[in-house]
């Protein structure tokens, strides 16, 4: 007995034992390990017990929300080396500069100017009295094509709207609480009230809808399931039936994504990494191991064309890097480069040539 | 503008992007050394903050790290594991600069390796749902007794998912020691979790 009990640990300072464990051996490994096990029954209880030791030793994995910050000082860190360099000297020397916090708001004016497409203010639209539910009216903000609009509310909470997307909200306030309703995708930054300020905003999406407390989170309804992926603070999803009743709930942690669809049961959840679903506020798109087939479907929404994609295969491949994403024209470029295939954008239609 | 294709996620597929993201850095692509920052913030923050509990020391060093690697990419070589040689570089970068520190008489290697002190916490570990609640505390609590190098030992290779070797290289102690002190580990957590009560 002592003697198995040993055995555990000295499979797990086995290299080729946790490929194994993992699924990542080779063929020839694996089978090496196959034969192992077959000859003797007492090693399958032996390799389940290391298993459950391995997975259980998981250190979760955290996104620092500063990344695009610090790239940000080594970018103008590398660019400050680069003019030393023109002129001959060559700083060595790194400290923590000074314009490290005024670089930062020079940055928030910077994603401002990016996205100030059309910058509305709420205080007119619900300083008239109070109107029984039957008469008030909506008002609906649209986007097109590659177009994005920033909503200002009176409260200093702003929604961004991504392209093809439309937000509809009462023209008159009904009382303290704001409900809005999202179709396409938008980002939300809402400001935190208490004591007597406090009151409940509410995004409605189909299958369900997301309350909040200040917080920021992006919402994504293109696809059949609605995505939330909440940046920072507390939202609670709430999943209705088509009779309006309330079916299931989840109430979110930060960096966490969840979908609700009308199709399914339930919300599901998983953790991701925030930055990449709102970087679009920026005006970027981020991919890192993205599949081809999901940066398509961003593509269809953000443009509103059809970007089919002939074969399994080319739906797998895996792109990384940063694009802009205004500008439809360097994305096809950079996809046919890439793929070294002819891509050509007919009334709509991407279309995929052969391979050069 | 760039975009890396990295086809099958395969252990080699996984490489070839990673190969080719590194040579595009090194042929003086802004955009890819911008991916690397990107991809291994994170876990160099999550090992550096273990070797020295000082939030802007560690991002001071990712810095210069990645600085170093832009000034001197064209000189540089493509290491087998991208992710083990950033995270000697930063190790090194973080010892130095804790050596720079330290008064002569206390420059002695036996603090330089047990630099990793880190307690951890409950929430370090994954929630799985087949591994129930009390169970990862007494994880937790059996991690925590165990020697700063057996620590660090396990961390890279359960945070970091690094092999003998490339923690070998990091730690820069010999291919069998790292066995020694990861057999040792699992030991003793398994010995420490099995003698505190309310088991399984």
């Amino acid at each position: 007995m002592a003697e198995y009990e040993q055995e555990i640990e000295e499979l797990l300072t086995d290299d080729s034992f946790i490929r194994w464990i993992e699924g990542r051996a080779s063929e020839v490994e694996a089978a090496v390990w196959e034969r192992w096990l077959e000859n003797d029954p007492a090693r399958k209880q032996l390799v389940e017990e290391s298993k459950l030791l391995h997975r259980s030793m998981a250190f979760s994995r955290n996104r620092r929300s500063e990344v695009e910050l610090e790239l940000d000082r080594l970018k103008e860190r590398m660019g400050r080396e680069k003019k030393a360099a023109e002129n001959g000297i060559r700083s060595r020397r790194i400290s923590r500069d000074r314009t490290y916090p005024g670089m930062a708001a020079a940055l928030i004016i910077m994603l401002v100017a990016v996205m100030g497409v059309l910058s509305l203010s709420y205080p007119g639209l619900y300083t008239s009295e109070p109107t029984a539910r039957s008469v008030s009216k909506f008002i609906t903000q649209k986007t097109q094509n590659g177009q994005q609009k920033k909503l200002t509310l009176s409260d200093g909470s702003t929604i961004t709207l991504n392209s093809n997307s439309s937000l509809k909200y009462p023209s008159t306030r009904t009382g303290g609480d704001l409900e809005v309703w999202l179709d396409g995708e938008a980002y939300f930054d809402v400001a935190h009230k208490t004591g007597a300020k406090a009151r409940s905003f509410t995004v409605h999406i189909p299958g369900g809808q997301v309350r909040v407390l200040g917080t920021t989170f992006n919402v994504n309804t293109y696809e059949e399931a609605a995505e939330v992926v909440l940046v920072k603070g507390k939202v609670k999803l709430e999943k209705k039936n088509r009779q309006g009743r309330d079916v299931d709930s989840h109430v979110m942690e930060p960096g966490e994504l969840s979908r609700i669809s009308e199709l399914r049961e339930g919300i599901s959840s998983q953790r991701v990494d925030a930055e990449r679903y709102t970087s679009w506020t920026r005006g970027k798109m981020i991919f890192d191991r993205t599949p081809l087939h999901e940066v398509a479907e961003r593509v269809e929404h953000i443009y509103g064309v059809e970007f089919p994609l002939p074969g399994q295969e080319l739906k797998q491949i895996r792109i990384s890097g940063s694009l802009p994403i205004h500008n439809l024209e360097v994305f096809l470029n950079t996809i046919e480069n890439m793929l070294n295939r002819t891509v050509v954008n007919r009334n709509g239609r991407i279309i995929l040539g052969k391979e050069k | 503008m760039f975009l890396y294709n990295g086809n099958n996620m395969d252990n080699t597929g996984e490489r070839r992007e990673e190969v080719c993201l590194w040579e595009a850095m090194r042929g003086g692509e802004r955009e890819a050394l911008e991916t690397l920052f990107r991809r291994y913030y994170s876990p160099l923050y999550d090992y550096g903050i273990n070797l020295v509990a000082n939030a802007n020391n560690v991002k001071d060093a990712i810095q210069e790290l990645f600085l170093k690697l832009w000034r001197d990419r064209a000189s540089l070589s493509t290491p087998r594991s991208i992710k083990a040689y950033l995270l000697v570089s930063i190790r090194r970068i973080l010892m130095d600069g804790k050596k720079r520190k330290r008064k002569r008489y206390q420059r002695n290697r036996k603090y330089i390796e047990d630099a990793f002190s880190r307690v951890f916490t409950k929430e370090d570990l994954i929630v799985r749902r087949e591994i129930e609640e009390g169970k990862r505390e007494r994880l937790v609590q059996a991690i925590n007794q165990l020697s700063n190098r057996q620590k660090e030992t396990l961390f890279l290779r359960y945070y970091h998912g690094l092999t003998n070797r490339e923690i070998a290289k990091i730690m820069n102690i010999n291919y069998q020691s790292v066995k020694n002190n990861l057999y040792r580990a699992l030991k003793n957590v398994r010995g420490i979790m099995e003698s505190i009560p309310n088991s399984v």
